[in-house]
């Protein structure tokens, strides 16, 4: 059983405030999801890998480096900065205390 | 009006209509039927005829012009178009203009199309009925008491009421496929590679693919021709050089016991009798059906709700509130973002973030996330097996037709149901398709054929036929 402690510390991982009704749905749902997936254990994997992606082989990556952006895609990625100041993006203190 | 690509390029072509008034005549029908089905949440109406006017030029100096150039379309709104909204239907990015066009958005811009405006979804892709919009539910335009299906309600029902010939989504589980079924059109999910996910706001890297929506085979191909291909800007797009032969013969693969359990009787009943159509029908090439083993279906949709949910709650880390897009106030960075997150995501992307993380902590990772990668190596032998001897594997879409309007929603795992013949292309990386197949209650199924991976076009070759057979 999931308990509602357990709801609020994957709140708090999850960067999430979690609201009284969360806490209060979450643990039953999120264990009859549980529940469901248990089913997996009795697959029969015998020594098989896993799959993570399908990433090809033969992927190249970009060259690294630094692209330059138009003057004006700066400007606009600038504009959607929930806060600003001059050029900086503003945001409370990083380090605490 | 012409609804089918060809017919109104051919009209283009022959200056019986303009790409002006192939607009209005779409807009005209968005403005009588979308303040109740709710397909759009953005009409990009004054862009749309600037791009119109610029196809009208090139057809009067005598340009030729490409298949797709004048035609409406409509884009997911997880789909970026740069200097629009991106919503992804979801609080968060409520306010959030895109920085740059998607690559398919690149591609349909290369091809002279239209984009009408950007349409409705579960947020961030997550649900199967449209219902977890942040703005509203889209309806079902054959019973507005009922869910177009989802995550690509909005797309699909769009195509459906003839707001757009044609439309773009994305399908992580199934999100083009269902909504396909529920709302009487085609839908296809290319192979996992095919289509750039550039621009595609991400929900589960591994299972994310953008396809297209449209009233015919052909149209759903025409549209994937434009945007299919390698994009530097996605590591996993591939190029790939499928040639496609005309074959005399389709063996097609059906899994009976998988199916046994599953849909709705009259579903089962419509697909024997679709079956029977088509290897009844005279033409020069034949389709066979032949049962197949496929043992770890089963296991595929719990194997999906562990992968993309752990794959989602890193995914979407990103939404802090920090760079763009809504930030709430807080006396603590930490609380701005807690806060911010809290207000701006809704419940079922709280849920999966909360299942993801939960999978992926220390102690759970072997348990849950390794064993379901594991599985979803099982389920791709599976397929892998079965296309020794078959062309294409045929599933329902859906297990029944539309459901109302709040029957699922309060219960996720009911919902979650919903995916269970879609996902497992989406584990293996394969295309599939869904075709309208009849209707059960008055209401539209669909029918579903997977393919070998990077044989689209086999495939859609296939749906041709087989949409013929049906006719």
């Amino acid at each position: 059983m999931i308990t509602p402690e357990e709801i609020k510390r994957l709140f708090e991982l999850s960067r999430i405030e979690a609201s009284a009704d969360e806490l209060e749905k979450f643990p039953k749902e999120l264990d009859s999801i549980l529940k469901y997936v248990e089913k997996l254990k009795s697959a029969p994997l015998g020594d098989l890998p896993p799959t993570l992606s399908f990433v090809a082989e033969t992927t190249e990556f970009r060259k690294d480096g630094a692209y330059p952006l138009d003057a004006a895609d700066v400007e606009f990625l600038k504009n959607s900065f929930p806060e600003r100041e001059a050029d900086y993006l503003k945001t409370k203190k990083v380090f605490e205390g | 009006m012409a609804s089918r690509v060809r017919e109104i390029h051919d009209a283009l072509v022959s200056k019986k209509t303009s790409a002006r008034e192939v607009l209005d005549g779409h807009l005209s029908i968005i403005k009588k039927r979308d303040l109740e089905t709710h397909a759009f949440l953005d009409v990009h109406e004054e862009r749309a005829y600037r791009e119109a006017a610029r196809v009208d030029e090139k057809i009067a100096r005598g340009e030729k012009i490409d298949i797709l150039a004048g035609i409406p379309v409509a884009l997911k709104d997880n789909i970026c178009v740069k200097g629009t909204r991106a919503t992804a239907a979801s609080k968060i990015l409520e306010d959030y203009t895109a920085a740059y066009d998607a690559h398919v958005v690149e591609k349909l811009r290369l091809a002279s199309a239209v984009i009408v405006g950007k349409t409705n979804l579960d947020e961030f892709a997550m649900g199967g009925s449209t219902e977890n919009s942040a703005f509203g539910p889209t309806k079902n335009p054959h019973d507005s008491s009922r869910v177009a299906g989802g995550s690509s309600g909005g797309s699909a029902a769009a195509v459906a009421s003839g707001m757009a010939p044609v439309a773009l989504g994305s399908d992580t589980g199934g999100s083009i496929r269902q909504p396909a079924s529920f709302c009487g059109v085609v839908g296809f999910k290319p192979s996992y590679g095919r289509v750039s996910r550039s621009g595609l706001i991400a929900m589960a890297s591994s299972l994310d693919q953008i396809g297209t929506f449209a009233s015919s085979v052909e149209d759903a191909e025409i549209l994937f021709r434009a945007i299919e291909g390698k994009d530097p800007m996605d590591m996993t797009s591939v190029e790939t050089h499928e040639s496609v032969s005309d074959k005399k013969e389709y063996v097609i693969g059906v899994p009976e016991a998988f199916l046994a359990s599953g849909p709705d009787a009259r579903v089962l009943d419509l697909m024997q009798k679709s079956f029977k159509k088509a290897e009844s029908q005279s033409a020069s090439w034949r389709i066979k059906f032949e049962k197949i083993d496929l043992p770890s279906a089963p296991y595929a949709l719990a194997c999906y709700y562990i992968i993309m949910p752990a794959e989602v709650s890193s995914n979407l880390a990103r939404f802090d509130g920090m760079r763009y897009a809504h930030r709430a106030k807080a006396d603590t960075l930490f609380g701005a973002y807690e806060r911010t997150r809290e207000e701006g995501f809704g419940s079922e992307v709280k849920r999966r973030i909360a299942i993801g993380t939960y999978v992926l902590s220390h102690g759970y990772y072997d348990a849950y996330y390794l064993q379901a990668q594991r599985v979803r190596t099982l389920i791709v032998s599976d397929f892998t097996r079965a296309f020794e001897k078959v062309d294409a594997v045929v599933f329902p879409t859906t297990p029944s037709h539309a459901f109302k309007i709040g029957e699922k929603s309060s219960d996720p795992l009911a919902m979650y149901l919903e995916d269970i013949y879609t996902i497992q292309a989406n584990l293996a990386g394969l295309p599939a398709i869904s075709i309208p197949l009849g209707k059960v209650e008055n209401l539209p199924v669909g029918i579903q054929f997977i393919g070998k991976r990077f044989g689209d076009y086999a495939l859609l070759n296939f749906a041709k036929r087989f949409e013929a057979a049906l006719a």
